[in-house]
């Protein structure tokens, strides 16, 4: 046993993970759905044990990862398959996909990256097609043609520098003369990372994801995917500094296509996939910039995948687009209300919202090392980005007070986002835990 | 087996390089002009290939035998990959009256 | 006692809640306490011995420079608590009957509580942290306030006008928040060189982006537009928020930042210039309006232009002084408007509304007061009091920029008497109205006391705010100045009467329109429906955008060592 107590945390979560797994796959067949979910809901529980009560930055993201993996365990039966047996694929999957970004979080290797995203992404592009409805199938396949270019990208690029380098370590540094190659290579296993962290212009698959994957898988894509890829990239940066530049630069750009892209959307979907973007736009941004860049990131991850995974909990189970003029006349329920409203603004980054906190930690580094420029434009988009996020809050809060009952959550779901609305409403009033948490 | 750790190309390992970029080339060059779902995962896996032609040049340049692993498992990944694309290719071809890309999706905006 | 009071921004917490869950007889009757209790702290220390309370929570907010939680309760603070606390108190009185009927009564008392607790934050920030988050959260309350009523039209346009507009003031008051250096951001100590040293431009850049800010808040300048639109929300929102409160809010962090100003000269004469310019043109787009609401928010407009002016003169306390007398009479004179429109069944057209001086004699007389105020009457009116030294500070610093200011008053007057003359002017409205109840117009009254005899606690004002802004200028009850001001006030007010009795209540100016914000809003729909549309739907696209993008990064970053 002494073996299995030896690995690093992520491979311990990793390995029961999958263990779970197996075992929901196998158990399918004789036992019930209730048991299957039971298990599923389990597994990120177990998993989290060995490293519940230790420190450090590796224990903390396994941790982080595993608590959202909990939440979309939950919101897992709520969604509309296109045939209900694969429920329990899904599960399956889902563990998967978390061990994969359990890996990817805390990789120290650029072999555990590439094993890490394969298994993420993978499992991401499976369970959006097995959703209801041909629009699933569609996002699923460009989804997965994406990002089977971005993992070649990676491949040639982890090639590139292993060969430059002679390792495969992430600090690894190149032997003289292959400097040119080495950073190519970095660029490109960068870019290729980024794709799950949907940077413009790799960030279509994603969006894709975003717009019409069942709610908790797109949930699962925003929130577990994007830290495990955050986390990543920022070991990478932390290692070889000229990805900075490139990771600013599409932070930027990013930010201001998702503003733009945003303003358009006349549907909750939509809102949400570009909010991703350019939420995704500030991590790269902060990742970007130094030090001070990396630990304002870390502490904007774990509010944003608070504040998405309560929004994807208040969603959970509502099929279609949810346009902006249903609300009115078909309200979500009082719970999902007051859930989605209080995840909408804390990803717009109004006060009072936890998420305002995390895009001030972001500014201040970002000023330093980006530059006054990049940083105006930055804010710029970030606030005007209010715009379109508080464009259907009015209605939703006219909502509230309607004497029908909206749909309401299942009981799944609710415990989902009372978790996540808990650790959001924590975090707007006590930030330091936040960055405690972070160091 | 421990190969010599040069510290600049040699021109056997130049050609592979070369090889392997060209490979590379081929295969985006492919996925942006070819319409067939098939001919893009055929695109993807020859990108695949050619970052694993590097992969075993440096496993076989540098003498690190988890370059080897590497490779194998990038193969391994490429299979499961190709796997899942084909499946859902199938799935989500199987209706539609061209087996084209780059036809309008539901999914925009 | 005095490491509580600070608190006191969340007295309206409570009210908050309760009303949201549904407590209380009538929706909005838990709230109405909450007001009058912030009144009472903000009352209640300057009772007391004057010394700043201050609480400060050290560490709760990370990776900014100065990261506390820091909460300010001085002179400046304890006035404009007083000011909140009272003129909300009255607005929440007046609205329990003015909505009463409206289906989402709850939901407006709610937001009311919201808007008080996140003006308090703004009043008692001590950094500049806690002043951003007050900051901005008073715009999303001013924002669900504007669009509160969700069946009528273009409610929720005018709202994100107001959000756009608000946008731009957050980023330039976050950026000075992550400019400042560490322990630096409180707020009262801003100007010590020792902390500007490290920020590029100095002094120079922080003052222009707090006047950027407080610029976007009061709507001056360019960032006029949101305001005129503001008003399709209810008038108890327009008096409080876009009259007495939310506009006076950048004028209350000009005041307090008064000293780091007063480093950058260049800066102070943009704001003196912007202040006169909007108060000028503020006036001569109040003429034109038809609709009764905006006419007096073209009026708003300009008041905040001489206020921002008096900060460009380099006397805050003529500022401050006029924003504590303009917030009893505007809002004394919203409130007015909106007993006549609710009398009349919602009818905001000036032309329309003539004749009401028979059927609603109250208001009249009421927004006479309100009116006389406003154009300032010497002696009898407080208006004249703070809009005196006003123009004395123009005329001692800006010669050209105090007598324009001067002349304008005339224009003040003009303004002032169409609105009061076209509705009150005679008595034969064919208007079929309902008697406004006691509710209505009981809170009008503690209003129109102030309106007159506020002016009259300048002196002791001036001396309670001596150490926040210096040393205060005296207050005349009758000066020459005064008297002629209060002559072409007069006069402008008269005139208008004529002018009105000649063409009747639909007397205004042509309107002139400036384009420039449905430019600046259509370029901006274009630009999103263009970065909408590459997200075409289309595999092909996708790869090839892609890849080009990451060609043109690696060529980029290659150029770049």
């Amino acid at each position: 046993m002494h073996w299995f107590l030896d690995m690093p945390h992520s491979l311990q979560a990793a390995a029961i993970l999958s263990l779970f797994a197996v075992a929901v796959l196998l158990s399918a067949p004789r036992a019930s759905v209730a048991t299957v979910h039971r298990l599923t809901l389990l597994a990120p529980i177990a998993a989290a044990l060995p490293a519940l009560f230790q420190r450090g930055p590796e224990a903390f993201a396994v941790l982080a990862v595993l608590a959202l993996a909990l939440i979309g365990a939950l919101l897992l039966c709520t969604d509309a398959l296109e045939n209900p047996i694969h429920r329990v694929e899904c599960g399956a999957l889902l563990l998967l996909g978390t061990a994969g970004a359990c890996v990817l979080a805390t990789a120290n290797n650029l072999l555990s990256i590439l094993i890490g995203f394969e298994s993420m992404s993978l499992a991401v592009a499976v369970m959006t097609g097995l959703g209801r409805g041909p629009r699933t199938l569609e996002v699923a396949f460009k989804f997965f043609a994406l990002g089977a270019a971005s993992v070649a990208t990676m491949i040639y690029g982890i090639g590139l520098v292993a060969y430059a380098a002679g390792s495969f370590e992430i600090g690894a540094a190149p032997l003289a003369g292959l400097t040119g190659l080495h950073q190519a290579g970095l660029l490109l296993i960068t870019l290729g990372i980024t794709y799950e962290l949907a940077l413009v212009p790799i960030h279509f698959g994603t969006l894709g994801v975003y717009f019409a994957a069942p709610m908790s898988f797109a949930g699962f894509a925003m929130t577990v995917s994007k830290l495990g890829a955050a986390l990543a990239v920022a070991r990478l940066a932390a290692a070889h500094p000229h990805v900075q530049p490139m990771l600013v630069g599409l932070g930027v750009l990013s930010i201001t296509w998702a503003t733009f892209g945003g303003l358009a959307q006349r549907h909750l979907r939509g809102l949400l996939a570009y909010s991703a973007v350019g939420h995704g736009g500030f991590l790269a941004l902060s990742i970007g910039c130094g030090t001070d860049g990396r630990t304002a990131a870390v502490f904007y991850a774990i509010v944003y995948v608070a504040s998405a995974a309560l929004v994807a909990a208040a969603l959970a189970g509502r099929d279609g687009d949810l346009p902006y003029a249903e609300l009115r006349t078909e309200p979500l329920g009082k719970l999902r209300t007051t859930a989605l409203v209080t995840g909408l603004l804390s990803l717009s980054g109004v006060p009072p919202s936890p998420g305002f906190w995390a895009k001030l930690a972001v500014l201040g580094p970002s000023w330093h090392v980006a530059g006054p420029l990049l940083t105006c434009i930055a804010v710029l988009g970030g606030v005007f980005g209010a715009l379109y996020y508080l464009r259907p809050v009015p209605d939703l809060i006219a909502g509230l007070r309607s004497g029908e009952r909206g749909t309401a959550a299942s009981r799944s779901a609710g415990v989902a986002i009372a978790l996540a609305g808990g650790v959001t409403v924590l975090f707007l009033v006590l930030p330091y835990l936040a960055l405690r948490l972070a160091n | 087996m421990t190969g010599p750790l040069n510290a600049t190309v040699a021109a056997p390992e130049l050609l592979v390089l070369a090889t392997s970029a060209a490979l590379f080339a081929i295969g985006v060059t492919g996925l942006l002009l070819r319409r067939n779902p098939m001919a893009v995962l055929m695109s993807i896996e020859i990108m695949l290939n050619a970052g694993n032609l590097v992969l075993v040049l440096a496993a076989r340049a540098r003498g690190m035998v988890d370059g080897h692993t590497g490779a194998l498992l990038v193969l391994v990944l490429g299979a499961a990959e190709a796997v899942i694309g084909l499946a859902l290719a199938l799935a989500f071809f199987r209706d539609r009256p061209a087996a084209d890309v780059d036809t309008q999706g539901e999914v925009h905006g | 006692m005095n490491t509580l009071l600070p608190w006191a921004f969340l007295l309206t917490l409570p009210g908050l809640v309760l009303t949201a869950f549904g407590a209380g007889r009538r929706p909005g009757l838990a709230s109405v306490l909450g007001p009058w209790l912030v009144f009472a702290a903000g009352f209640a220390w300057l009772l007391g011995d004057h010394a700043p309370a201050v609480v400060r929570i050290e560490g709760w907010l990370p990776l900014l420079p100065d990261a506390a939680f820091a909460l300010r309760l001085d002179a400046l603070s304890a006035t404009m608590l007083c000011v909140v606390g009272g003129v909300s108190g009255c607005v929440y009185l007046y609205s329990l009957s003015y909505m009463r009927g409206d289906p989402g009564q709850r939901r407006f008392f709610a937001y009311l509580d919201f808007f008080v607790l996140a003006m308090n934050l703004l009043v008692l920030a001590g950094n500049l942290a806690v002043l951003v988050a007050g900051w901005a959260s008073v715009g999303l309350a001013s924002f669900l306030l504007i669009s509160f009523w969700r069946d009528k039209e273009g409610t929720l346009g005018a709202g994100l006008q107001a959000l756009a507009a608000n946008a731009i003031g957050d980023a330039a008051l976050l950026l000075a928040a992550v400019l400042v250096p560490a322990g630096a951001g409180d707020l009262t100590t801003l100007h010590e060189a020792t902390h500007l040293q490290g920020v590029a431009g100095g002094a120079g850049t922080v003052a222009l982006l707090i006047v950027v800010a407080a610029a976007a808040k009061s709507a001056q300048g360019p960032l006029y537009f949101w305001l005129p639109s503001a008003m399709a929300g209810p008038t108890p929102v327009s008096a409080l928020i876009h009259a007495a409160t939310m506009v006076a809010a950048g004028v209350y962090l000009l005041c307090r930042t008064h000293a780091l100003l007063a480093l950058a000269p260049d800066v102070l004469t943009v704001v003196a210039w912007t202040g006169v310019l909007t108060a000028v043109f503020a006036a001569f787009a109040s003429l034109q309006q038809p609709n009764y609401k905006r006419g007096l928010a073209y009026s708003t407009l300009s008041q905040l232009g001489y206020m921002f002016a008096a900060v460009g003169f380099g006397a805050p306390f003529a500022a401050f002084f006029h924003l504590f007398t303009h917030a009893a009479f505007k809002a004394l004179l919203f409130l007015v408007a909106g007993v006549v429109i609710h009398a009349a069944d919602g009818e905001e057209d000036l032309a329309r509304l003539s004749g009401l001086r028979k059927q609603l004699p109250g208001p009249a007389w009421l927004g006479l007061i309100g009116s006389l105020a406003l154009i300032g009457l010497p002696v009898v009116t407080a208006g004249a009091f703070s809009k005196d030294l006003v123009l004395e500070a123009g005329i001692e610093h800006a010669p050209p920029l105090g007598y324009l200011l001067l002349g304008s008053v005339l224009l003040t007057g003009l303004y002032t008497g169409r609105l009061w003359f076209a509705v009150f002017l005679r008595a034969d409205s064919q208007l079929h109205t309902h008697a406004p109840d006691r509710l209505l117009q009981g809170p009008l009254v503690p209003l129109a006391l102030g309106a007159v005899g506020l002016g009259w606690l300048g002196t002791a004002l001036g001396t309670v705010l001596a150490p926040a802004l210096g040393p205060a200028p005296a207050v005349h009850a009758v000066s020459g100045l005064g008297l002629v001001a209060g002559g072409l006030g007069l006069g402008g007010f008269l005139l208008a009467g004529a002018w009105v009795r000649a063409r009747g209540s639909g007397a205004r100016l042509p309107t002139l329109s400036l384009p420039w914000v449905d430019a600046a809003a259509s370029c901006a729909n274009r630009a999103a429906t263009g970065v909408a549309r590459v997200h075409s739907g289309r595999l092909g696209g996708y790869l090839f955008t892609a890849m080009v993008g990451v060609a043109v990064i690696l060529i980029v970053m290659r150029i770049r060592p």
